[in-house]
């Protein structure tokens, strides 16, 4: 297939087009206004669930202490795409249902149905829109799955419920039995790439696992969320160390 | 605005419920809707020359070799997640390597029982906490001071950020999961839970 070719200029006004800066904007103000709602709704019933006030603001600042070590890692990924994507579209993605080595990846393939790369001689104006919306789709893929999942499970397992006391202690004890798995498979996908990478996840474990004990025996609570962070970037150090030396 | 532990209850479970599954799947659809106009407009508003019959070739590449993880992911966190942060972590995304830890530290800190609406509410909050620290981090650090940071951060540095993030977060993950998992009760009594989860129907 023939890419026309286009100057430089072009591609950078279309990754900067306004319109696509003020669909960032609509990205981050719908994800506010979620939360936003959400909060209010928590704090309402917060006393229904056995909640006080105060456990509900502590409950968001050890969330968010506890995504800080993550967050700066997602962010200095999403800086590493600026280059290639622009700031729009960069922040369009990775707020919204978006993972860097996904969305590259989305991008790749979107490229490569018009025969071209990314970031290549032949990474003109049209190749970056079509990555774009490649990457695009990856998210309406994510949304609608989960707009359709989730009440379909929901009505599953009230059904489910009503007909019997004991499906309901089952469902109940599901999280239990899933989310071990879950993260025994996310890790076990990790660890297979390389041998490195067995030894940052055994590292960030045994540094996690000081942290947390530490708290727990001494009563030093702020350890708790922080561990978090202490664990990830000690850990990449020792990536960092082990990947230089061999 | 009113503290306490004996705060009367202003509002119901079912309230939260209402609210959360009229406004969540509202405001993921707007997510959605913002979504498919980014790509219709970059794809057919810029004067590119994209013709529909490469648009859907692309979509189509794309739906097929990385689709499976839109169905897999949803079904995989739907019973960890429950039906409230379900529309909060597919709004969000990278909900193993963020969302999820924060909501089990936070249920760790303050012990909350799986399954549970407490766990419910904590794992909500601390998704908000989560989702405050995401937008100010990629706000700030991308979007405002982005190109001057990149001018400023060695290569080598994000490549090995890229390399091991995933390992890094999914191990610190290990001990928290542990002790949230396998631990004597804490603060819970004996509730009614309007446990979250089904397993996989099959």
């Amino acid at each position: 297939m023939a890419v026309v070719h286009l100057a430089a200029g072009e591609l950078h006004d279309v990754a900067f087009h306004p319109v696509l800066w003020g669909l960032a904007v609509a990205v981050f103000a719908v994800i506010i206004l979620q939360s936003t709602i959400y909060l209010r709704a928590i704090r309402r019933s917060a006393e229904a669930a056995e909640l006080t006030q105060q456990e509900v603001s502590q409950a968001v600042k050890t969330g968010a202490i506890a995504a800080i070590g993550p967050s700066l890692a997602v962010a200095l990924v999403a800086l590493s795409l600026l280059p290639l994507f622009g700031t729009p579209a960069v922040l369009a993605r990775i707020g919204l249902v978006g993972s860097a080595p996904y969305d590259v990846a989305a991008a790749g393939i979107g490229a490569s149905t018009v025969g071209a790369s990314l970031g290549g001689d032949d990474y003109t104006a049209k190749v970056f829109a079509i990555s774009f919306a490649s990457m695009c789709v990856l998210g309406v893929l994510w949304m609608t799955a989960a707009l359709i999942i989730t009440p379909l499970f929901n009505t599953t397992s009230t059904a489910l419920r009503k007909t019997s006391p004991k499906v309901g202690k089952v469902l109940s004890i599901a999280p239990l039995v899933v989310l071990p798995l879950a993260f025994a498979f996310l890790i076990f996908g990790e660890v297979s790439k390389s041998p490195v990478n067995g030894i940052v996840l055994v590292a960030s474990a045994i540094i996690g696992g000081a942290c947390l004990l530490i708290a727990t025996k001494w009563g030093i609570h702020w350890l708790r969320e922080w561990g978090l962070g202490i664990a990830i970037f000690g850990s990449l150090l020792i990536g960092a160390g082990v990947a230089a030396a061999a | 605005m009113a503290h306490g532990t004996s705060a009367p209850a202003r509002g119901s479970i079912a309230e939260f419920d209402r609210t959360t599954s009229i406004w969540g799947p509202i405001t993921l659809g707007l997510g959605l809707v913002v979504t498919i106009a980014a790509a219709l407009f970059m794809a057919f508003g810029t004067g590119l020359g994209v013709t529909a019959g490469e648009f859907w070739t692309a979509v189509g590449a794309v739906a097929l070799l990385l689709g499976v993880g839109a169905i897999v992911e949803p079904i995989m966190y739907y019973p960890i997640l429950g039906k409230s942060a379900m529309y909060q972590a597919f709004m969000i995304g990278n909900i193993g390597n963020k969302l999820l830890p924060a909501s089990i530290v936070a249920q760790n800190k303050l012990g909350a029982r799986p399954g549970t609406k407490r766990a419910e509410f904590i794992s909500g909050s601390a998704i908000i906490g989560a989702v405050i620290v995401h937008i100010a981090s990629l706000v700030l650090l991308v979007g405002l001071l982005g190109t001057w940071l990149l001018s400023l951060i060695p290569a080598e540095l994000i490549q090995t950020v890229q390399t091991f993030i995933l390992p890094a977060v999914f191990g610190a993950m290990v001990p928290q999961l542990l002790s949230f998992l396998i631990k004597p009760k804490t603060k819970q009594t004996d509730e009614a839970p309007e446990p979250v989860g089904v397993a996989e129907s099959n």
